[in-house]
């Protein structure tokens, strides 16, 4: 998951985090998808630059958990 | 009904008698691989009893497995007292991310995620403190710190280098 090195299973560590960040943009919601992606590496990488790599992930795995926790229909999503 | 209970009875004192009679150590392995995965289906499988599926036990049991491990490596805690203690801190860790998912009514693929998030947590948690946990990632302990964030590409060294 740390680095993209090229192998046969290299699709296999983007899933997770793919799926999460999905979420994290409100199912069906292009923009927001766009957007959590652009939150997400930028939690990882910031994380990353002032820490090890692996606490960015910690970071933004904890993100997304609160984020389901307070705005569970997505980073956009209109109140209802 | 009896016979039901004498023959679970039987089989439970051979399983714990096995390792005290039979020393070959490869088997053994197996054995013990076969009651790992088998404790992991039968929580998966009480969970989806409860109508919620959870990617999160990975998590749970690795939370297990290092607090017995790290309570013995570094505290000397003798595995009888770690187990409890492990388990404790894995319902602990359970309860601080089921309590919010109950109170919000995270269900479904949320609830689906919040755990698979969780998982991932535990996991670079315990590899993020490698030097206490030696948790294994041989080319991540040989790489410069500074460059963990700008390289996109490998960190890894060919050896030559």
């Amino acid at each position: 998951v740390l680095q993209y090195d090229v192998h046969p299973f290299v699709g296999l560590s983007f899933g997770p985090i793919t799926f999460l960040i999905c979420v994290l943009g409100g199912l069906g919601n292009f923009v927001g998808g766009f957007f959590a992606a652009f939150v997400f590496a930028e939690i990882i990488s910031l994380g990353g630059l002032f820490s090890d790599l692996e606490w960015g992930y910690v970071l933004a795995f904890a993100f997304f958990i609160v984020m389901m926790f307070i705005r569970p229909a997505g980073l956009f999503a209109r109140r209802s | 009904v009896n016979l039901r209970y004498a023959a679970w009875a039987t089989g439970l004192v051979a399983l714990i008698a096995l390792p005290f009679v039979y020393r070959d150590s490869y088997h053994l392995h197996i054995l013990v691989l076969i009651l790992i995965w088998s404790f992991a289906y039968t929580s998966w499988s009480i969970m989806g009893r409860f109508g919620l599926v959870s990617l999160g036990h990975g998590g749970f049991m690795g939370v297990g497995a290092y607090v017995t491990a790290l309570l013995w490596n570094h505290l000397g805690v003798s595995p009888w007292i770690g187990i409890p203690i492990s388990m404790v801190a894995a319902g602990v860790l359970a309860l601080v991310v089921a309590y919010p998912c109950f109170r919000f009514r995270i269900t479904g693929h949320y609830f689906v995620l919040v755990t698979l998030a969780l998982s991932g947590i535990v996991l670079q948690v315990i590899t993020a403190t490698r030097d206490h946990t030696a948790a294994r990632s041989a080319t991540r302990r040989t790489a410069p710190r500074a460059a963990s964030c700008w390289r996109c590409s490998s960190t890894t060294r060919s050896p030559g280098t």
